[in-house]
Parts: structure tokens; C-alpha cells; sequence
């Protein structure tokens, strides 16, 4: 049951993810933080549909993981995060159109070991 | 000079968006220890009992929360730069970082015992991420108009 919240939690915050690199990707690559542009920004993303899909389903993730962390221990729940690194690159691959090489899926294999072993040892 | 030379379409642009991420994920915690803090002190946060406005209340009463979300507002808008400039298969793994910062404040500022098995973790984190900047980037839209 836990299991299934935890997936829950994890799918909705790639789906964030996902719909908030959609919706830049529309807006095009903003110049500098130091712009009219960036002051701009903060009304210029609630314009985007995509981000405003996003970012609900970013803090619905957030608290689906607060309602784990309330039910199991950190540590069996940690190791979990680490499929948020892979799902983003098959998502990425999948939807996004993005070329996901063979360093990308080595470097999130390893970073993934890595979150495992943050909860196994950590 | 010699640097800028570009060869390919292929760069590692992660040197120059770095600060970005990096000032995203400082943002991004700040903010999370501020609305931690505001939470603890704030009592019982019982929003069916109280009434929706009493609590709303209650919270912007707490000024570590009052502070707390423009961090964490900042700390999402600075990775929306990101998003807009890198693909988001290439930048995301760089959150792992999060966990080097976390640890290194921990026990730098904290003092506590972060202890050999956390550290393995995040040598490997590391190392995932410098595999994944090792690789170089090509924007989606970019690699479409190569082909």
C-alpha cells in the first residue's frame, strides 16, 4: 500500500517535471537572471498552460511524499527516489524528444546505485 | 580564446548554467528550512477545526514561513531558467548535487556526524552527474535542425 503511494509520489513529480520543461520549452531559453526578462518571468509562466499543469502536480508530489514519510522510515523510502532519475530520462526520451545517450543512462544507472546506497548505508 | 572554439554541435554548457542550478537548489532549501522551522513553531496546524481563515492566519503569523515561500518561489523560478536553456534529461540528475549540500551543511554549519556510508553515496552521486556532463549537450530543438 505504501509501495503504491510512493510510485504515486514519484510519477507526480516526473509529470511536474515533465509539463514545466514543456511549457519553457515553448517560452524559449530565457537570456539572463539578470533581465526585464526574468523579472517578467513570474507572470510570463502563468500564461503557459504546461506550467500551470506543472506545478500543481509538483506540489501534489511533495506532499503524497510527506504522507510516506509519515507511514515508513526515510530509509526505507529514499531508495525510491531514485527511479525519479530514470523515469525523467525515459520521459525525456520519449516525450520531450531529447537524444538521451549512452553517458546520460550511465551517469543516472550510477547516480540511481548511489540513491540505493544513501538508504541502505546512509 | 582558444577555449571558445566550439567543435560540433556537441558543448558542455553545464560550467556556465551551474551557478543557476546550484542558486536554484540553495534557494530551494533555504526556503524548505524556513517553512520547517515556521511549522515547528507554529503549534497545532488544524485548518478543519479552526476555520480556513484562522489558519491562514496562523501561518502568515510565523515569520519563517512568511520568508520561507518567497525562497522557495525564487529557488523554482531560477530552475525554469534552467529548464529553458537545457534539456531537461541533461540537467536533472544535477539535483543529485542536493545531497552533497545537504551533508556538506550538515557538517559544516550543523556539526553533525555524516558517517562512511552516506559519503559513498554521494561520491557515486557525483560521479552519475559528471558521467552525465561528461556527456555534453545538444538541445532537442537544436539536434533536429543538424539532422
Amino acid at each position: 500500500m505504501v509501495i503504491a503511494l510512493i510510485l504515486l509520489g514519484v510519477l507526480l513529480s516526473v509529470a511536474g517535471q515533465t509539463c514545466l520543461k514543456a511549457g519553457m520549452n515553448r517560452m524559449g531559453a530565457v537570456s539572463s537572471v539578470v533581465s526585464k526578462e526574468f523579472l517578467k518571468l513570474p507572470l510570463a509562466v502563468l500564461k503557459q498552460p504546461f506550467i500551470l499543469a506543472g506545478a500543481p502536480l509538483y506540489i501534489s508530489a511533495a506532499f503524497v511524499w510527506l504522507l510516506v514519510l509519515s507511514k515508513v522510515d526515510l530509509s526505507y523510502a529514499y531508495p525510491f527516489l531514485g527511479l525519479n532519475y530514470v523515469l525523467v530520462a525515459l520521459v525525456s526520451g520519449l516525450f520531450l524528444g531529447e537524444r538521451v545517450d549512452g553517458y546520460r543512462w550511465t551517469g543516472v544507472g550510477v547516480i540511481l546505485l548511489g540513491v540505493i546506497v544513501m538508504g541502505r548505508y546512509g | 580564446m582558444k577555449a571558445n572554439k566550439q567543435s560540433g554541435p556537441k558543448s558542455h554548457p553545464i560550467l556556465r548554467q551551474l551557478p543557476i542550478i546550484l542558486l536554484s537548489m540553495v534557494f530551494g532549501v533555504v526556503g524548505q528550512l524556513l517553512l520547517k522551522t515556521g511549522a515547528d513553531s507554529m503549534g497545532p496546524f488544524d485548518p478543519a477545526a479552526n476555520g480556513l481563515l484562522a489558519s491562514l492566519a496562523q501561518m502568515f503569523g510565523e515569520p519563517a514561513v512568511v520568508l520561507g515561500y518567497p525562497f522557495f518561489i525564487m529557488g523554482t523560478l531560477f530552475w525554469l531558467v534552467v529548464l529553458s536553456r537545457l534539456d531537461l534529461s541533461y540537467a536533472y540528475p544535477f539535483l543529485g548535487l542536493n545531497y552533497l549540500l545537504i551533508a556538506l551543511t550538515s557538517w559544516l554549519i550543523l556539526g553533525e556526524d555524516v558517517h562512511a556510508g552516506r559519503w559513498l553515496a554521494i561520491s557515486l552521486i557525483v560521479v552519475g552527474i559528471l558521467i552525465v556532463g561528461r556527456g555534453g549537450h545538444t538541445p532537442a530543438h537544436q539536434a533536429v535542425k543538424d539532422e
